[in-house]
């Protein structure tokens, strides 16, 4: 653990502080605000499905359009055994993410077959017949969803917006833990050297359908964990909200808009992704249309994403930084 | 010294066109074999057959004795064969270090619950993996280069780099695909080091050379194909002045296609 901490440059360790303490201090200040709570709840989920996505597509380089399917069954999965079964709700919540994780292994098989585009196709293809599993049964409320969803408990009483707040902050710092420590690892190096070129990873013995399989299971469970974390929050959940074109291509915006490949990026991605429709409420017709001509655009002009030139904004003012502090620069050795 | 891979009638067919036309080959272990042929001869995917990229139409490849012909590429490279390739495939947006540190991913046992929670043994692991790709970048002389991206290399480092890479397997055998090629003679006077080197270590090396003059220098044995057919084999000095050998490489008479 100890080595863990120190192979994060000083740089990156003050950022993600500074992140945490924001990402506490702001919804605690604004707490009575339900509007904003909602928000900084979206936001929270959406960086678990954007880092998700960018372990997929930015450090596997592979793709799925079927995120939002997953997304769906843990949203359904765990509000049905809440709702039928009065399973608690950690339970469900467990159950649900075993179940993505389990059915991910599915989504993962035309990976092992097909390239790029065949396999995005593919993967919507999924997305569409979970959807449509979802919008005609019986079970699931077809249509017309399910209300009423019951508010989680925290001894006794029913979560406040603050409270669910710092549940789903919880679980996005684990789910980035995860990922930090997947991608700083041998299964990290494999996921990247099958995204690099798969017949030298394989001639390295990594064995790739395997891992392809994996990572999907992974990213899937992630998706999962979010639509337990939204069903909960917004207490009604419906089929539409499932679906490729609602749901899939913005988590896809997320996971490369910010920088794939990189986890900060990745979080960056998914919070301007999940805050684009809040400022274009006027325009949300278009969401589709906008997030396609930004992934377009920012593919074209920024490969690196939104997050590098950031970087290179701080690698200057770090380098400042040092200059003047000269004679007392002992803690920046390790950069 | 014993036979550590053998091929019998090992033949590759694509639709109508006889790639790899039952060659029978053995490789003596602890030597340097060289695989000789004009340009198209079935070389490289004789050594496609042999690593797992393909599965051979008909005939076998015996490797230790096991029959490997049907295995994948992974499961090929887990006993102990690695390889480079003619048309270098490195991870180009990777560090040297961590391309060669891909190598060592079977050397490593942790499993990925270990690494999540960072246990001391997936760090051991990881330090040893990198570790060892250090000392192999430095057995190429690629060292100063650890943290560059593979891509960035001139092309002849790049070639040292894939020996490396494929060195970090802790290979038994290792297939290299005209690691010359490209390098100017200076770099393929350090090349022809380098395999000394890893000879000496005990290390089988099939090498495919277009050059005769380098390939006999180094190679004990050579096989020579010519459109998909084994056409020669023998120690070099036997080789180089087999007539049917020279009309091959020259097409000296234009009695054959
Ligand atoms: N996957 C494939 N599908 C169809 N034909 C192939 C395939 N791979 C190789 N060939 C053909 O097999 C023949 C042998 O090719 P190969 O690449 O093995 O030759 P080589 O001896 O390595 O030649 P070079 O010295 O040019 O590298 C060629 O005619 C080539 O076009
Ligand atoms: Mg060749």
């Amino acid at each position: 653990m100890r080595d863990m901490i120190k192979s994060v440059k000083l740089r990156t360790k003050i950022i993600i502080v500074i992140v945490i303490l924001a990402s506490i201090i702001v919804p605690v200040i604004m707490r009575d605000n339900r509007y904003y709570m909602n928000i900084f709840i979206n936001l929270a989920i959406y960086v678990i499905l954007g880092s998700s996505m960018n372990l997929l597509i930015g450090y596997s380089g592979q793709i799925s359009l079927g995120t939002a399917g997953f997304y769906g069954i843990g949203a359904y999965t765990s509000v049905l055994l809440v709702m039928n079964l009065g399973v608690p709700f950690p339970i469900a919540l467990i159950a649900a993410v075993v179940l993505c994780f389990l059915v991910g292994f599915i989504l993962g098989f035309p990976a092992t077959k097909l390239n790029f585009i065949f396999l995005g196709l593919s993967t919507a293809g999924i997305n569409t017949i979970i959807y449509l599993i979802i919008n005609n049964s019986q079970f699931t409320g077809g249509a017309s969803g399910i209300t009423g969803i019951r508010q989680v408990q925290w001894f006794g009483q029913n979560m406040t917006k603050l409270q669910y707040y710092l549940m789903t902050l919880a679980f996005v710092l684990i789910v980035l833990f995860i990922c930090f420590r997947l991608v700083n690892s041998k299964t990290g190096r494999a996921l990247k050297a099958i995204k690099g070129n798969q017949i030298a990873a394989a001639a390295m013995g990594i064995n790739v359908n395997r891992y392809k399989l994996l990572i999907f299971a992974i990213t899937s469970a992630m998706c999962g964990l979010a639509g337990v974390l939204y069903a909960f929050n917004i207490r009604y959940i419906q089929a539409e909200a499932f679906t490729v074109n609602n749901m899939s291509f913005k988590i896809l915006t997320m996971g490369i808009i910010g920088g794939m490949g990189d986890l900060g990026g990745g979080v960056l991605g998914s919070v301007i992704a999940g805050l684009l429709p809040e400022f274009l409420r006027n325009f949300s017709r278009y969401e589709l249309t906008i997030y396609g001509a930004l992934i377009v655009v920012i593919l074209r002009f920024m490969p690196r994403g939104i997050i590098y030139p950031i970087q290179l904004g701080l690698d200057k003012l770090e380098a400042l930084f040092r200059k003047n502090k000269k004679p007392a620069a002992d803690q920046g050795k390790e950069a | 010294m014993g036979t550590i891979l053998q091929t019998e009638k090992a033949t590759m067919q694509f639709g109508g066109l006889i790639a790899v036309d039952s060659v029978d080959m053995n490789v003596a272990e602890g030597s340097v074999h060289g695989l000789l042929g004009p340009n198209g001869a079935g070389k490289t995917t004789l050594f496609n057959m042999i690593s797992g990229i393909y599965t051979p139409t008909s005939g076998s490849i015996i490797y230790k004795g096991q029959s490997i012909g049907n295995l994948k590429s992974h499961e090929v490279a887990a006993l102990g064969i690695g390889r480079t390739f003619q048309n270098i495939l490195l991870f180009d947006d990777l560090s040297t270090k961590e391309n060669v540190m891909i190598g060592r991913h079977l050397k490593t046992r942790q499993s990925l619950v270990e690494t999540i929670l960072c246990t001391p043994k997936a760090f051991r692991e990881e330090r040893g993996s990198e570790e060892k790709a250090l000392e192999l970048l430095d057995y190429v002389g690629l060292k100063e280069t650890a943290n560059q991206k593979a891509g960035s290399l001139p092309y002849g480092k790049k070639r040292l780099l894939e020996i490396a890479r494929a060195l970090a397997l802790d290979p038994s055998m290792l297939l290299l695909d005209e690691p010359a090629a490209g390098m100017n003679p200076s770099e393929s006077e350090e090349l022809v080091e380098i395999i000394r080197k890893i000879k000496s270590d005990g290390i089988t090396i099939l090498i495919v050379e277009h050059n005769m003059r380098v390939a006999m220098g180094i190679s004990d044995m050579v096989t020579v194909l010519d459109h998909g057919q084994k056409i020669a084999e023998g120690i070099p000095q036997d080789v180089q002045h087999d007539p049917v050998v020279i009309e091959a490489y020259l097409g000296k008479g234009g009695v054959r296609q």
